[in-house]
């Protein structure tokens, strides 16, 4: 396999939690994007074959010095800018497996049934209110409530229902149970 | 619990009182029940951070980062060819040396020093080429070169005679610039915030290493020099830019200034001046091999100075 190959398979594995990665850090999602792929550009410039085992965890750690510096060079502060950055959470003491988390959340989102999904997507991505999701699309409140009860569970049985053998998400229900 | 968007309105401080009394009663039922809890409000939370994501491309974006990326790749056409007889000076003059952070590098590259300041210290590498390092020039090289290109890297002065390979070019890095080259020999200075690139003889290119559009090709007696984003070419005279490794100085109305910082490539010293006139005494000489004492004595004839050697460092005063 090629490196560039070997790199461009990275890419479609860690690229959307690498972003949600940096934005633990770094507050804008212009500035995210461009962190992580300075990563990239560096990693397909760098031509040590072969060297780098666990892109994974390069990966991460090299988002992580990249928003770091950024942040060192924006504020001129030096000493907070570590993990404390970094709030504490419920279910995910590692920033990384947190990211991979959201990732996953993000690609079941798109597998929600399409009526669902759009609602879903307007209440969380758009900011919209319920009403305004009701009057937008001509349903009572009532029905925009009941499509995100049903999103909730359908995500939350496939991210952490032991039971349903479906649940893809099992690499988490070892951290989570 | 059917309505889980109450635990979202719970979670929001948005239930009215039966509302939340109904989630609490809800919620002390079982330890499993105030779990899902927990997860729902998980789930709600990042499903509002993905949007992020939600005009991500892949395949668009890994084309930009693909298009962004200087591979290092140099084309070698037919013209090249009589590259074979020809050298190439390139002055990289720098403050202060980088730090070299890649730790992945440093693991695969070998690195030589030369910390004598009475010697020079000549490397052979794996293809045949020498390089010889002033004082204080580090040298990082593999022990193997890759298959189709042959790449080092370089802090401070070193000369270059680079054997010839047409199939694998040779490249330097330096903290800013990237000098490419196919078989010649060169002289390199390599430093932080300044290069100079002086071209004796050949072809040599030499770019910004953050920007590959930024670039010059150099020919005999010419000079490049880098600074801040920008690459200057300029017209050069004479051919000290050997000497600290030849001995040989060719001066011909050179003003002392120039002469002081020539000679301080070789002889490694720092320079005073009593006063500013004593900078414009012009000296013209051809020396070989001379020793610094030697040279002293001729530049304090020709020029009416008088100079004192102390602990490294020259003190150029009046001729009383």
């Amino acid at each position: 396999m090629r490196i560039q190959d070997i790199i461009s398979k990275a890419f479609k594995e860690h690229y959307a939690p690498l972003i949600l990665y940096a934005l633990k850090w770094v507050k804008d999602e212009d500035i995210a994007k461009d962190m992580v792929q300075t990563v990239f550009i560096n990693l397909l410039e760098r031509s040590d074959e072969g060297i780098i085992k666990d892109y994974r965890a390069y990966l991460f750690q090299s988002v992580r010095n990249q928003c770091i510096n950024k942040l060192k060079k924006s504020s001129g502060k030096t000493d907070q800018l570590e993990e404390s950055q970094i709030k504490e959470h419920g279910y995910f003491n590692d920033p990384i497996e947190e990211a991979e988390f959201e990732s996953y959340v993000f690609n079941l989102i798109d597998k929600l049934p399409p009526a669902t999904k759009n609602i879903f997507k307007l209440n969380r991505f758009e900011g919209l209110s319920n009403q305004e999701i009701a009057d937008k699309l001509n349903i009572s409140k009532r029905t925009v409530e009941l499509q995100i009860s049903n999103a909730l569970k359908f995500l939350r049985e496939k991210l952490f229902d032991q039971d349903n053998q479906n649940s893809t998400y099992s690499q988490f229900l070892f951290l989570l149970f | 619990m059917d309505n889980l968007y109450l635990l979202i309105k719970y979670y929001q401080k948005k239930v009215n009182a039966d509302e939340k009394l109904l989630v609490e009663n809800w919620l002390s039922e079982s330890g499993s029940n105030q779990k899902k809890y927990e997860q729902y409000i998980e789930i709600w939370n990042a499903s509002n951070k993905v949007k992020a994501l939600k005009n991500i491309s892949y395949e668009a974006e890994w084309e930009q980062i693909k298009s962004k990326a200087k591979i290092k790749r140099i084309s070698f056409k037919k013209t090249y060819g009589f590259w074979l007889r020809i050298a190439a000076v390139i002055a990289l003059m720098l403050g202060s040396y980088w730090i070299l952070q890649d730790k992945l590098f440093e693991q695969k590259y070998l690195m030589v020093q030369n910390d004598s300041r009475d010697e020079l210290k000549v490397i052979t590498l794996e293809d045949g080429t020498k390089v010889t390092l002033n004082y204080q020039a580090n040298l990082y090289y593999p022990k193997r070169f890759k298959k189709k290109s042959r790449e080092v890297k370089l802090e401070g002065n070193a000369f270059f005679s680079v054997a010839k390979n047409k199939e694998k070019p040779f490249s330097i890095e330096t903290e800013m610039t990237l000098i490419e080259v196919l078989g010649t020999s060169f002289d390199v200075r390599a430093g932080q915030k300044k290069t100079a690139v002086t071209v004796a003889t050949g072809k040599v290119r030499v770019s910004n290493k953050s920007n590959k559009n930024v670039f010059v090709e150099l020919i005999p007696n010419e000079q490049a020099i880098h600074e801040g984003d920008e690459i200057q070419k300029n017209k050069v005279k004479g051919d000290n830019y050997f000497s600290w490794k030849t001995g040989t100085f060719r001066f011909k109305d050179h003003s002392l200034t120039e002469v002081m910082e020539i000679l301080e490539r070789r002889f490694h010293f720092n320079h005073h001046f009593e006063n500013e006139d004593l900078k414009l005494r012009e000296l013209t000489a051809d020396l070989n091999g001379e020793t610094l004492d030697d040279i002293i004595e001729i530049i304090q004839i020709s020029c009416q100075v008088r100079i004192n050697l102390k602990s490294n460092q020259l003190i150029i005063s009046e001729n009383e």
